[in-house]
């Protein structure tokens, strides 16, 4: 005898287009409110150099910037390049405080990459100087 | 002769989109982990990139300050005259000591700000008894 067995036929549970829907509503909410940005916090020291007791002390210098963002020390504009020998002559006097005076236009991300080669090259303490 | 084109089945169109949902299934979980979901801030602002290994604590008091110096403190838009009262009236029913900073205040401005627009929100940040002013950045290579 022969049997004729048909191949069961697969059933769809649930039909693919609702859910291809709903996959794609949500890819478009998590693609649109993602953000991708790796935050940093930063510790921002404020002082007024003019008030403050930080005058007192001895092992301090006092950094101006120019508009264009270079380090003035002592009449001479130091780029974020040439850093690394201001701040070994600062260590040589072992100065570890930087007071910081911004120059007007300078925008604040010039700051903080002077701020970051500071701090990368071992000055311990920056304070802002908002005079 | 007539051909007949045998008609699609519907299991069969359904079966080609397989790999089209296992790519979209891909690309949300790749959104959903990699991803941060946060609240949208009052205004754009980018963040000056910094090398700062810290990574970012939530911050009891948010500061927010656009390119165009305009301001928004804890979510609200605000004149730089009101600042100083605003932020100490915040700082008051907590229980905040000057030497002792349990309350934390993070400054979110924006990579264009200049020195001159931000001296005054400093200073006015200096009249308040607040002492740790954490600066929001991203994280970037110098």
């Amino acid at each position: 005898m022969q049997l004729n067995l048909s191949r069961p036929r697969r059933r769809n549970l649930i039909s693919l287009t609702p859910l291809i829907d709903v996959v794609f509503i949500l890819l478009l909410f998590f693609m649109l409110t993602s953000s991708f940005i790796k935050w940093r916090n930063m510790e921002l020291n404020v002082a007024q150099a003019s008030t403050s007791s930080i005058q007192q002390e001895d092992k301090v210098v006092r950094l101006n910037t120019s508009a264009t963002g270079e380090a003035l020390f002592q009449d001479q504009a130091y780029t974020l390049d040439q850093l690394p020998a201001l701040i070994e002559r600062l260590q040589q006097d072992s100065i570890q405080h930087v007071i910081l005076q911004p120059h007007d236009d300078n925008a604040i991300q010039q700051i903080i990459y002077l701020m970051d080669a500071l701090k990368q090259h071992g000055i311990a303490q920056i304070t802002l100087n908002t005079d | 002769m007539a051909f007949m084109s045998p008609k699609p089945s519907r299991s069969n169109s359904e079966d080609n989109l397989i790999p089209l949902i296992n790519v979209v299934f891909l690309m949300l979980i790749f959104f959903m982990l990699a991803g941060q979901i946060m609240a949208s801030d009052l205004f754009k602002v980018t963040p000056p990139e910094a090398m700062s290994p810290r990574p970012m604590e939530t911050t009891d008091l948010e500061l927010l300050m656009n390119s165009e110096g305009e301001l928004a403190f804890q979510g609200q838009l605000i004149q730089l005259e009101a600042l100083a009262e605003m932020v100490t009236h915040a700082l008051d029913p907590l229980p905040y000591e000057a030497n002792a900073p349990s309350i934390t205040f993070s400054l979110k401005i924006d990579e264009q700000v200049t020195t001159a627009q931000l001296r005054p929100v400093l200073q006015a940040l200096r009249s308040t008894p607040l002492s740790d002013i954490q600066l929001m950045t991203r994280q970037g290579a110098l």
